[in-house]
């Protein structure tokens, strides 16, 4: 069953997460829920004065003090506020801390309270507490759910138009597809003495095996979508000093309204948000590859493969004021299966590169000149990689898979179906097909919403001549 | 005034197992039926099982009912169906001696402690503050019941049709009542109407058999029963036909005398059962049909054609009959007939078949809109059990989906009721590898024994089967063949030349060309007896598909163990949709498990649903005041 509540865990547990959503707000805050909320809260924050939290501290007032690590040192300065129970917003005793913004700073204080003996919360916990506590009424979780899980303007527009239009058709017809072999497999179970003509096991491979290929084809644009709903991750990418920091600089000045810069999780990788349009950008600076002059030529490669391959779209910087070196003709062959956009950086300095021979092995790749120090062609980047990312590989495809839930039911859709393929190729019986077989419709139905048992049998109805 | 525990209203398969049942648990219990001569009677097709239905009847012998004995004692054609799949979807059947049937069963209720007979006609229900607590008869006596099981087939306002003309009546020659079906209405219980039919019988000596192929039962045939060691009884072969283009061209000429096509038909037909009008129509390129020769039993004449069932004029009837290989000269001795009949739509009952409406009153068998003997006798066992169980104060009874094929048909009716006559197939399973023909005493039999239907000897039997399986398959699974001089020889008798690496006997097993007897005699072990040794290949040989199964069923349990109050006052819930409310208020599931099943609520429903009945709160869930 699929739910946006979270359904596991236990009661009675203290659950603790970072309350604000990702990239967004100056200020960040972690909270935790349940009976040891207080306790937890006192293993890691000083007050000001330098004393921990006594026994006598007043619900819903505010302290400030610092935040310690295990070593005692100070992690960020920050608020505190104990709501008592049942007066929080999950009715149990909540503790909120307060920090200055940044995820890396977040992170940090969330893994203090895990070792404190808190457990990290699922997705829509303490929404889930605060509705089985009696807190609120459920049309409140599911504003507070559907907000969550509202990234940007464009997922908004997509998850409205998930399932009506041309995706919700390509399911539907999927899932009929299935039902078609289901059906055949069943009423050779059901009517073995009604002389009803059945597909050869050739035939059956065939169309097993179509299913299959539409599904690979619409998972191949999972990725596409999820930018829309989660943002874009960008890698920055070049040797060292090519100008990959100030690119990152210019491109943040522009947008300081609108960015909260965060530390990435990586450390090797610098990362910080921006937006272009209606699409969050991730943009990462292969910091770490900077700081090691041998870098590129060595770990580096490694280093840089990874980020690529978690990267949506690469773009690769070279220095126009040098000759084109033997740094860049390996960055060439890292990135050549890469979504990429290359530029020219420099253009304020005088031209020492061959432009020809890096057309030549960019083979088609979009070339833009810029000055990441005067701005200079800042504005063409940036739709250039709007355009990139937003159509990507996938431009010409219709329908795009944008949500995880759609995404996994595939994948566990067309693993079911491989291991009924296998069931044929190996001469089982129909029941056994049919049971990965009905484990694919169940996948299927799941997003389609529809129900197989009833379906089946009108299919195996309408198909067959059954009555002996 | 007369007062018994469980009074059983009906003679038929449901009606048989519900009084049984009931008596077997030590209630006083009275079966009334409108004619004893008719009990158990099959008007129908003279066979008892089949793919599904096979199953049920062994998950029936489980819990200590009477069919499958029954029918091993009266069988005259035993055979397995679907012998070439595996053993999962293996449906056994077995022609009946209609009259040795009835016979035998009738015996076995006149022989049944605490269990009496009455010849009568029940025309109304007496019910107090929505509790049932006996009946009127047709000359205005009453009698008392702490539970009442209603098991009257097709009798309710039944209506019988050949060509153009009809007459009311539940079967051929017996009248029909109308007076319950009143009564049922004036209780405010929903009605439904179905439609079913048979065809017509011919005289055995004027049908040429030669020119028909034969179709001998199973050398060996097989029981349906755990308490039955071997069928004695000779068997008698049956014969295959098939229908041609005449017979359609005939079908086609005379369309304005069926009933069925000229609207006089109103109840709805089974689409597994269709008429031979039906199949004409809805598949015209199909040139021939199969009919099924079938013998009604070794003392009468009286040939059951199968899979020509049909309601056109009698003078149509003779003529297409006439068109058939082997029929030229058939004389019929009865008519194929259409009958219609009143159901009370089975979402109106809870699992344990007890009616929403009135407490204590059970329905079992085609009134709950099913077809079939087995699936009737199947409900009535369930709801003779509740009905035993009410009347001493005991829990309910409830199987579920994932332990047979009784869970699955009685979870069906409840939750999604039925717009055609109710038939099993194994496609209703969600978990058909688990629920197997051939493992029904070991799903059930520990329930059976629980409900005091089967004896401590039988149980004993079945857990010794299943110890000696267990540790066979302990066997398989540690004993390794190392592949070398010693063992190359007895490997290739069984045709195994590829092996490299040291493997177990239950890998070797596993091979789809080896099977457990050849395995233990080319290695020189004990085999084990047929009915053990089965389970131990089995259980080697599907293990991995067995397992997912059972993963998923298990899961499946986690929705079932939530049950719901039966006064859970959905309207009260906010964010449940109106046609939600209304859907879960019409089904009023008893667990999650079971609304999640009710077509059209939602997974988030559910989940609400399941928030709600987690909740921790003062504030109690929504609940409806207790009626009365």
């Amino acid at each position: 069953m699929e739910s946006s509540i979270a359904t596991g865990g236990s009661p009675g547990d203290t659950i603790s997460a970072i309350a604000t959503p990702k990239g967004e707000g100056g200020l960040s805050v972690i909270r935790l829920s349940g009976p040891d909320a207080v306790t937890i809260a006192r293993a890691l924050f000083v007050k000001a004065n330098g004393k921990p939290l006594s026994e006598k501290m007043v619900p819903q007032k505010a302290y400030f003090g610092e935040l310690r690590s295990a070593e005692g040192t100070c992690i960020d300065e920050a608020i505190l506020t104990w709501f008592k129970a049942p007066k929080s917003y999950t009715a149990e005793d909540v503790v909120e801390i307060c920090v200055h913004g940044g995820q890396y700073v977040s992170l940090k204080v969330l893994q203090r309270t895990l070792e404190a003996g808190a457990r990290m919360a699922e997705p829509g916990e303490f929404t889930r507490r605060a509705f089985v506590n009696g807190r609120i009424d459920l049309s409140q979780a599911e504003a507070v759910i559907d907000v969550i899980h509202s990234a940007s303007d464009q997922a908004l527009k997509t998850a409205t138009a998930q399932l009506k239009g041309n995706l919700s058709k390509k399911l539907s017809d999927l899932y009929d597809d299935v039902l078609a072999v289901l059906s055949q497999l069943s009423a050779a179970i059901d009517f073995p003495e009604d002389d009803l003509k059945f597909v050869q096991q050739a035939e059956l491979l065939r169309k097993i095996g179509a299913i299959q290929s539409s599904i690979t084809q619409l998972l191949g644009t999972y990725r596409q979508g999820k930018i829309f709903r989660e943002g874009a991750r960008v890698l920055l990418i070049g040797k060292p000093n090519v100008g990959k920091s100030s690119l990152m600089n210019a491109l943040l000045d522009e947008e300081r309204a609108i960015v909260t810069p965060h530390s990435g999780t990586t450390r090797d990788l610098l990362e910080e948000s921006i937006r272009l349009r209606d699409i969050h950008i991730n943009l990462i600076d292969s910091a770490g590859l900077r700081d090691n002059p041998e870098a590129i030529e060595e770990i580096g490669i490694e280093r840089a493969r990874n980020a690529l391959k978690e990267a949506d779209l690469a773009v690769v910087l070279f220095d126009q004021s040098r000759p084109l070196d033997e740094s860049d003709r390996l960055l060439l062959c890292v990135v050549e299966n890469k979504v990429r956009i290359a530029v020219l950086n420099k253009t304020d300095l005088p031209a020492k590169l061959d432009h020809s021979d890096l057309k030549q092995r960019l083979a088609g790749t979009p070339l833009l000149s810029i000055s990441a120090k005067s701005l200079e062609g800042l504005e063409a980047l940036k739709d250039a990689i709007y355009e990139k990312v937003a159509k990507g590989e996938h431009a010409s495809e219709s329908i795009v898979i944008s949500r995880e839930r759609h995404r996994s039911a595939l994948a566990q859709t067309l693993e079911a179906l491989e291991r009924a393929r296998e069931s044929v190729e190996n001469q089982l019986s129909e029941e056994f097909v049919a049971v990965d077989v009905q484990m694919a419709m169940d996948h299927l139905g799941g997003i389609v919403g529809k129900n197989f048992d009833e379906d089946l049998l009108d299919q195996i109805f309408n198909e067959f001549c059954i009555g002996k | 005034m007369k007062q018994y525990d469980v009074i059983v209203i009906g003679g038929g398969h449901a009606g048989c197992e519900a009084a049984l049942a009931s008596a077997r648990m030590g209630s006083r219990t009275l079966m009334i039926t409108l004619d004893l001569e008719k009990i158990a009677l099959m008007p129908c097709n003279p066979a008892i099982g089949g793919v599904g239905k096979g199953h049920i009847v062994r998950e029936i012998d489980a819990l200590g009912g009477e069919m499958a004995k029954c029918i091993d004692r009266t069988g005259i054609q035993f055979r397995i169906l679907n012998r070439s799949k595996g053993p999962a979807v293996h449906g056994s059947r077995a022609q009946a001696d209609k009259e040795l049937y009835k016979n035998d069963m009738r015996r076995v209720l006149e022989n049944q402690d605490g269990l009496e007979l009455l010849c009568r006609e029940v025309n109304e229900l007496l019910i107090e503050d929505n509790i049932i607590r006996g009946v009127r008869m047709d000359d205005g006596s009453e009698l008392l019941a702490k539970s009442v099981v209603i098991t009257t087939g097709t009798f309710l306002n039944g209506k019988m049709h050949i060509g153009m003309k009809n007459s009311p009546g539940g079967r051929v020659g017996e009248k029909p009542s109308s007076h319950l079906s009143q009564s049922f209405l004036s209780i405010g219980f929903e009605l439904g109407r179905l439609k079913t039919g048979t065809p017509p019988r011919l005289a055995r000596d004027t049908i040429n058999f030669d020119v028909c192929e034969i179709q001998n039962g199973d050398p060996f045939p097989q029981p349906f029963s755990f308490s039955t060691d071997k069928i004695d009884r000779p068997q008698i072969p049956c014969y295959l036909t098939n229908t041609n283009e005449k017979t359609a061209q005939i079908i086609r000429d005379n369309m304005h005398l069926s009933p069925l096509y000229s609207g006089i038909i109103e109840g709805i037909g089974p689409r597994y059962c269709p008429s031979i009008e039906d199949k004409i129509v809805k598949f015209p390129d199909k040139n021939s049909h199969h009919i099924f020769l079938e013998p009604e039993g070794l003392n009468t004449d009286w040939i059951y054609p199968s899979g020509i069932s049909t309601s056109l004029a009698l003078e149509v009837q003779e003529k297409l009959i006439h068109s058939i290989l082997g029929l030229e000269e058939a004389k019929i001795v009865l008519p194929g007939y259409a009958v219609e009949y009143d159901f009370v739509p089975p979402t109106q009952l809870s699992a344990t078949l007890e009616t929403h409406r009135v407490k204590g009153l059970f329905h079992a068998g085609q009134i709950n809109g099913t077809s079939g003997y087995e699936e009737a006798a199947g409900q009535g066992l369930i709801a003779g059990i509740n009905a035993a169980l009410k009347a001493q104060n005991r829990p309910s009874f409830v199987l579920t989906r994932m332990e047979s094929y009784i869970g699955v048909m009685i979870d069906d009716l409840v939750t999604k009721g039925t717009e055609e006559p109710y038939r099993m197939f194994t496609s209703r399973a969600e978990y058909r590898l688990l629920l197997r023909q051939d493992n029904a005493d070991a799903r059930l039999m520990g329930k059976g024994l629980e409900l005091g239907l089967i004896d401590a000897d039988t149980y004993k039997r079945c857990t010794e089967k299943q110890a000696i399986v267990e540790k066979e398959i302990q066997r398989l699974t540690k004993t390794k063949v190392v592949p070398n001089q010693a063992t190359l020889p007895t490997l290739e008798k069984i045709g195994i030349d590829d092996l490299k690496t040291p493997t177990t006997l239950a890998g070797l097993l596993r091979r789809p060309e080896i099977n457990y007897v050849q395995l233990t005699q080319a290695f020189g072990d004990e085999t084990l007896p047929p009915l053990e040794g089965e389970q131990v290949e089995i259980q080697v040989k599907y293990e991995s598909f067995i397992l997912r199964q059972n993963q998923l069923a298990e899961k499946q349990k986690r929705l079932e163990n939530y049950h719901i109050p039966p006064n859970f006052a959905y309207d009260q819930v906010s964010g449940l949709s109106r046609e939600v409310v209304q859907k879960l208020q019409n089904v009023n599931p008893g667990t999650l498990g079971q609304a999640s099943r009710i077509s059209g609520v939602t997974p988030s429903a559910i989940t609400l649903l399941m928030l709600l009945l987690e909740r921790r709160t003062k504030e109690p869930i929504p609940l409806n005041k207790q009626a009365g």
